[in-house]
Formats: structure tokens, C-alpha cells, sequence
């Protein structure tokens, strides 16, 4: 283990895990990454990370449930969160229902895709 | 009308010849006749419109006549011709239906006088038969077009209810009892309220009586029907301004709803396809800006190269959608030709070879003994049975194996592709000629597509009066199998 903070990513598509990754970084941080809401929960059981960046929309479990499975641990409620989500305007039908973010226990939210300053910013200011 | 003919009936030559001459010249027909018998015989043979009628004549007298006339041809005016000292018998002749009489001695003139007259009433009695014929066509037109709006009315999809100005329900059809499922027995006569216990359905009808005004409203499935309704209310008012009562129509709008629902998901769905790449590229080029800083070239490439083929995809998917969209409205045009089933298979089999050796995958090929064509167009379906080949390749873990095998049977050929890859799970099978679906999971994490091939592949293959199906196990391959129907063996030219 280093003394840097560890960051997790947890998104579906690796090639957007491998950008942000680049980019988180670059901001001095060790970055852990997860492809779905289930691994996310495994990966944090492994090693218990500084603060994870979730995306909503993901197979097997999405990001809301993994932020309400994680809230609900005592082990793992205090570790900040900051949800991605690409439908940030709030479009319902019958296939993706997008629940409203002020509902989510996240510490934080952001539009994908994320401005690089931006997210270190938000990191920094949750670690 | 046609020429008036008269008949003279007088055993008097004199008379008959005066009265002749009177009427002569005038446009009439005139005969004569110098017994009662004659007479009813010459009535018989030609038919006339007016006979003149002496009362006293031997044999058979101007009475018997009359009475004959009448029973037989009432429509004859008979006008009696009688001395004056038998005046009293002409007045008895009237009441048995003559039209008029002349005493004699007669002048001409007052002969043309009583003929004219009986002319006149012949016309009219024409014109009043035209006009009764006329009246009663006009109401069997009037019957048949009620039994036509009321064949209407009960045949109308749209459920129709009446109600007076009290709300009491005066009139409905047979849709209304089945869409609105009313189980009230009678509907008639009872308030709306008692056969239908919504208040937004009874507030609608009070609105558009109370307002004047035409209220639309609708309704959600189980609310007032088990089917989406559009219910308009109009208020039905007299030319005078009195309010006679209320008519609603309901509309079963549910296909409406679904179809607006598809198309509200399509579109989110579309937008969430382009979006989420179009996302990760972006992502790629911040994190390139932050990477080309920090990191060594290659790091740089790769990002860049990875770039590249999303945009690609993307392109691709736009395409796809395109396509897809163009056979669904079936914009489409099918070149078809008879192709040999064989050349079509060997020829997509050496242009996936590369993708294969690149990651020493088998693909062995072993076609049936017999020839077949098939009539198709070759653009489409080969690029339909290359989809298929190349998912075969890129769900199968590197050294792993696709087999292709033809046959015929029952006029079909069927062509079979079987691959030792991944599988597909029990639960993804369905959907997998779903528009944008994709199985997701680990396996699959790294393999890109748009979603839309194996749609693409099945409208190809349906067009072409085809069939597909597909058999999984996860963990021990796929096999699709295209089925075609096969044409004679066509000679080339």
C-alpha cells in the first residue's frame, strides 16, 4: 500500500473507466476499477477505497442500488460517493427509469462526461 | 298529358253528331257509341278518359253503364247528358259518381265548358298521383336513411351515451355497453351516475350541459374501462337556445397510447445509443488532453486508437439505424436473383479467414452434396449470413472453433453456424434479435457493437422469406440456423 488515497471507478465501459482513470491520476491518486454495481461492492469489500466514483446506468446492478447497498453498511456509509449518470436530464420510459439524484444517499453527482478539473476538484473536496 | 279521348254514348244520332262537332277541333279523341253495349265494349277495347252518357237509351241504360264504369274503370269522368225533364235523374246519376251533367237541348259552348272542366280534373288527379308517389318515395327515403343511422349508430367502434339535461341517460349504442363495461340493466331511464360511478366522467357531462361547451377528457385504463379512452361530451341544444341534453363518445385510444409509448422509448433509447459512446469519447479526449501532459506517447496512442473505433461504431450504429429504418418501412428494393448457395457461403468464409487466424480460431466449412440455389438479393443477405459469422468469431474465445454445415430438406435449405464461444444465457436469448440489445456481462465487456446486427439479419432473412433461430448454452457455444427457400437450379446465361 502507498500513502496515496485510493480511488474506485466503477463503470461498464472500459474504455470511458480507462479515460477517467487517466485522468484521476494524473491528480495523484491510486485508481481501483470495477465494471458493474456488483464488482464495485466486491472491490470495496477487497480494499476499502477513499472514495468511489460510480456510474448509475450499469449491468447486474446499477449504480443506485450499489450507493444503497453501500449507505446501508456501516463499514462502508461513510465512504463519499459521487454518482455519474449520461441522463442527467430527467428522462423517464419503461426501459431506463432515472431516479431522481436528490433521492440518492451520494454525497455528490455529475453529468457525463466529466470535465477532468472538474472531477479532481470534486475528489479533493470529499477526501 | 296525353290526348284526352272522349267516348259519346247516345242512342240519338243527332246528339252524338252535336256533341261530335262541338267538341271537334279542340285536340281531342273523339268516338262514339249508339248503345250502352257499345259502349262498355268500346270502353273495354281502347279505354278513354271521358264519357259522355245518355241516361235513357234502350237495352242496357246510361245507369247500368255508369254503374259498370265505375266498378271497373273509376278513373273514367263520366259526364251524363239528360233532358231537362229528367233532371231529377241526372242529380241521382251525380250521387252515383257521374262528374257532371248537360240538359238538353245543349249549346256547343256549354259542352266545352263541362268537357274542360272534366279535363281539368283529370290533370290534376295526375298531377296529385305524381306528387302522392313522389311524397311516399321521399318517405321511404326518410325510413330507409333512420334503419341506415341506426345500423350505424349500433355498428360505431366508438361507444356512444345520450343523456337528457337531468343526466338521465335517453340513448346508447352497443359499444358503449361493452367498452365502458356497464353491467346496469336497463342503461335507459336511470341516471349516468348508476351505470357509470366515476365522478370525472359524470363532472365532464355536467361541464358541457352547465358551460355550453365541448369537453374532452381522458381516461387511464381502469378508471371507466379496462382501455384507453378519449371521451368528448358535447352539450345538444335547440335552434331556440333550450338545452335538450348532453352526447358523449368514447374512443378507445389504447393502440394510439402503446404505439406513442414505443416511440417516446425508441427515441430515448436512440438518444441513450449515441449518447453514452459519444460520452466515452469524450471522456477520451479530456483524459488524452491530461494524458499527452503527464504520460508516455504509447499511453497516448492507445487512447487515440480506442477513440477512433468508438467513432467508428458510432457511425456504424447511424447506419444500422438507417438501414434498419428503411426495411421496416419497406423502402427497401430486393434486387433477387437465383445465387448458389455454396459460392455465397465460400466467399464470406475466405473474407472472415483474417479475423479468424488473427486469434487462431477454426472455421470449418462443409457444405451438403447437393447443389441449391436460392433467390436472393446477394448485397443484403450476404451481408445478413457475414453478421452472423462474424459474431460467431467475435463470442468465441481465442482457439476455439465455428463450424458452418448445409442441407435441404422440405424445399428449404438450412444453413447452420456453430460456434464454441461463450453462449448465450437463458434469460438474454429472446432478446437477442432485440433493437439495441446486448448481452452484458464480463465475457462481453470488451467486445463493441451497435446492438442492431442480429435485427438487421432478421429483417434481411424475413424479407427474403426466411427463417432464424438460435440454440445457446452459455460456456459451450451458439448455433444460429437461417432457413431459405430453395429455387430451381437456374442455367447461366
Amino acid at each position: 500500500m502507498t500513502d496515496k488515497k485510493q480511488i474506485l471507478l466503477v463503470d461498464d465501459d472500459p474504455d470511458f473507466v480507462e479515460a477517467v482513470k487517466v485522468i484521476v491520476e494524473s491528480g495523484g491518486y491510486d485508481v481501483q476499477v470495477a465494471y458493474d454495481g456488483q464488482e464495485g461492492l466486491e472491490a470495496v469489500a477487497e480494499n476499502k477505497p477513499d472514495l468511489i466514483v460510480l456510474d448509475v446506468m450499469m449491468p447486474v446492478m446499477n449504480g443506485h442500488e450499489a450507493c444503497a447497498k453501500l449507505k446501508g453498511d456501516d463499514a462502508t456509509k461513510e465512504i463519499p460517493i459521487i454518482l455519474l449518470t449520461a441522463v442527467a436530464d430527467r428522462v423517464t420510459t419503461s426501459t431506463y427509469t432515472h431516479r431522481d439524484m436528490l433521492e440518492s444517499e451520494a454525497e455528490d453527482y455529475m453529468p457525463k462526461p466529466v470535465e477532468p478539473q472538474e472531477l479532481l476538484e470534486r475528489i479533493k473536496s470529499w477526501l | 298529358m296525353d290526348t284526352v279521348r272522349i267516348l259519346i254514348v247516345d242512342d240519338e244520332k243527332v246528339i252524338r253528331e252535336g256533341v261530335a262537332r262541338a267538341l271537334s277541333g279542340r285536340g281531342f279523341t273523339v268516338d262514339k257509341a249508339e248503345s250502352g253495349e257499345r259502349g262498355i265494349e268500346m270502353i273495354k277495347q281502347s279505354g278513354f278518359d271521358i264519357v259522355l252518357l245518355d241516361l235513357m237509351m234502350p237495352g242496357i241504360d246510361g245507369f247500368a253503364v255508369l254503374e259498370w264504369i265505375k266498378e271497373h274503370e273509376p278513373q273514367i269522368q263520366v259526364i251524363v247528358v239528360t233532358g231537362f225533364a229528367t233532371v231529377s235523374k241526372a242529380v241521382t246519376a251525380m250521387k252515383q259518381g257521374a262528374f257532371d251533367f248537360v240538359g238538353k237541348p245543349f249549346t256547343p259552348d256549354y259542352i266545352r265548358i263541362v268537357v274542360d272542366r272534366a279535363v281539368d280534373k283529370i290533370t290534376l288527379r295526375a298531377e296529385a298521383e305524381e306528387l302522392r308517389e313522389e311524397r311516399s318515395l321521399s318517405l321511404n327515403t326518410i325510413q330507409q336513411e333512420q334503419s341506415r343511422l341506426k345500423t350505424v349508430f349500433g355498428c360505431m367502434a366508438e361507444a356512444v351515451l345520450i343523456t337528457d339535461p337531468e343526466g338521465v341517460v335517453v340513448l346508447h349504442n352497443p359499444a358503449a355497453i361493452k367498452l365502458l363495461e356497464i353491467q346496469t340493466d336497463p342503461v335507459i331511464g336511470k341516471p349516468f351516475s348508476e351505470s357509470i360511478s366515476d365522478s370525472v366522467a359524470l363532472q365532464m357531462i355536467e361541464e358541457a350541459m352547465s358551460n355550453g361547451v365541448v369537453v374532452t377528457q381522458e381516461f387511464k385504463p381502469g378508471s371507466i374501462s379496462r382501455r384507453y379512452l378519449r371521451a368528448h361530451c358535447s352539450p345538444v341544444v335547440s335552434s331556440s337556445g333550450v338545452l335538450l341534453g348532453s352526447v358523449t363518445t368514447y374512443e378507445d385510444v389504447s393502440t394510439n397510447k402503446e404505439i406513442d409509448r414505443m416511440k417516446s422509448d425508441f427515441v430515448a433509447m436512440v438518444a441513450h445509443e449515441l449518447k453514452s459512446p459519444l460520452a466515452s469519447i469524450e471522456q477520451m479526449i479530456y483524459a488524452l488532453q491530461v494524458d499527452c501532459k503527464y504520460e508516455a506517447l504509447q499511453s497516448c496512442n492507445k487512447l487515440h486508437s480506442r477513440m477512433t473505433v468508438r467513432t467508428k461504431d458510432l457511425l456504424r450504429l447511424i447506419d444500422n439505424l438507417l438501414n434498419l429504418s428503411k426495411l421496416e418501412s419497406g423502402t427497401v428494393v430486393f434486387n433477387l436473383e437465383a445465387t448458389r448457395g455454396h459460392d455465397i457461403i465460400k466467399d464470406i468464409v475466405e473474407v472472415a479467414a483474417p479475423q479468424a487466424e488473427a486469434r487462431n480460431i477454426e472455421i470449418r466449412y462443409l457444405p451438403c452434396q447437393e447443389e441449391w440455389w436460392f433467390n436472393v438479393d446477394y448485397d443484403h443477405i450476404r451481408t445478413a449470413i457475414m453478421n452472423i459469422v462474424s459474431n460467431a468469431i467475435k463470442y468465441t474465445p481465442d482457439g476455439g472453433s465455428v463450424d458452418i454445415t448445409t442441407s435441404l430438406s422440405g424445399g428449404f435449405a438450412n444453413l447452420v453456424f456453430s460456434d464454441s464461444g461463450i453462449g448465450i444465457s437463458q434469460e438474454d436469448l429472446p432478446h437477442i434479435f432485440d433493437r439495441f440489445y446486448r448481452v452484458k456481462g464480463k465475457a462481453t465487456r470488451h467486445i463493441t457493437g451497435s446492438g442492431l446486427g442480429l435485427s438487421l439479419v432478421k429483417e434481411v432473412v424475413e424479407a427474403h422469406q426466411g427463417y432464424i433461430d438460435v440454440r445457446s448454452s452459455p460456456d459451450q457455444g451458439t448455433t444460429f440456423t437461417m432457413s431459405f427457400p430453395i429455387v430451381e437450379r437456374v442455367n447461366a446465361e
